[in-house]
């Protein structure tokens, strides 16, 4: 069971909630009970309803965020560290949304969440409002590989896989795919590409699995240079201590 | 890959360097793109004034340019001050 949270208020979150609802379908054509929160309906009080009554496993939300807050429609808080995020115990959560992963990721791992997926900084887009949405060239790049990260989180589950390797497989999958929009774009002949490279770039070096073990961190950076590096490093190294400081 | 430690003014000029050359680039119709940045919402030319007046976000520009500028170059600039 899935429960997904789209605002769609203003325009980034018009953008991202139009990429979500495409794996809004895909998890009803696996064969997963969905619930969609969009719009009006992707409210905390909407949210905790889905929660308390069915306890869906997978929880995927596109909006904005703080480092201590997923907001809801028209910027409401959906979710705040140490407030209300013992609500994920038990669960898997897929974060679209800036920052949440340095400091909600880790309280809600500390709370019993299962796994936590999110940026530690600005998800970056760049977007070209002459398209609708799911048309935009630009756009794609940034948000597909969510898509795929999300196929992959919906299929492992169904597989049964463990909670460390669907941690892996998730991150895995999303970094392949920003790897592939990179090496797209280091030819595509246009005078955007150069900053495109740059926020590919940083989206996929931000981006993080949090588990009860902590930051995953690969075996073997082959694809990412020092930056990824630097980052889990300082995640690896400071999650504990972030984990200290909340649970005071 | 070498260190360079430089303070946040060269920062600036390397990233003001490299956006402007970038906006001059641009054809009209790439001239309209947007950059969502976290609750922002910038023009090409509003991040070049962000980096000029080097607020918060500024900052923040700067940091992720000197990201992909350290890749193009070779060198890992590190920040000081």
């Amino acid at each position: 069971m899935a429960c997904f949270v789209r605002p769609d208020y203003e325009v980034l979150t018009h953008w991202v909630s139009s990429y979500l609802k495409l794996a809004v379908e895909s998890a009803q054509s696996l064969g997963l009970q969905v619930f969609d929160l969009y719009g009006s309906q992707a409210t905390a009080e909407s949210f905790f309803n889905v929660l308390s009554q069915f306890n869906p496993y997978i929880v995927c939300s596109s909006t904005h965020g703080l480092e201590n807050v997923v907001y809801g429609q028209d910027g409401t808080p959906l979710l705040t560290g140490c407030v209300n995020d013992q609500a994920l115990s038990g669960k898997v959560y897929f974060a679209l949304a800036c920052r949440t992963a340095s400091a909600l990721g880790p309280s809600s791992i500390s709370k019993g969440g299962l796994i936590y997926w999110g940026w530690l900084e600005d998800f970056i887009v760049i977007m070209d409002e002459s398209y609708p949405p799911l048309q935009d060239p630009y756009a794609y790049s940034f948000l597909h590989p969510i898509l795929d990260g999300l196929d992959v989180l919906f299929r492992s589950i169904l597989a049964g896989v463990d909670v460390q390797t669907l941690a892996r497989n998730v991150y895995e999958a999303v970094v392949k795919s920003f790897n592939d929009e990179i090496a797209y774009w280091r030819t595509a002949p246009t005078a955007t590409a150069s900053q495109m490279l740059t926020y590919l770039i940083h989206d996929r070096d931000t981006f993080v699995p949090i588990t009860a073990a902590g930051i995953y961190t690969p075996p073997a950076m082959v694809t990412a240079q020092f930056p990824l590096q630097a980052f889990l490093a300082v995640g690896a190294a400071t999650l504990p201590l972030a984990l200290k400081g909340l649970m005071k | 890959m070498s260190a360079q430690y430089i303070d946040w003014a060269t920062a600036r000029k390397l990233v003001l360097s490299r956006l402007t050359q970038w906006v001059q680039s641009l054809p009209a119709a790439e001239r309209m793109l947007k950059i969502s940045w976290g609750t922002y919402l910038l023009s090409p030319d509003d991040m070049i004034r962000h980096v000029t007046i080097l607020d918060d976000l500024g900052r923040q520009i700067v940091a992720a340019e000197l990201n992909k500028i350290s890749q193009e170059v070779g060198i890992t600039y590190i920040i000081a001050g």
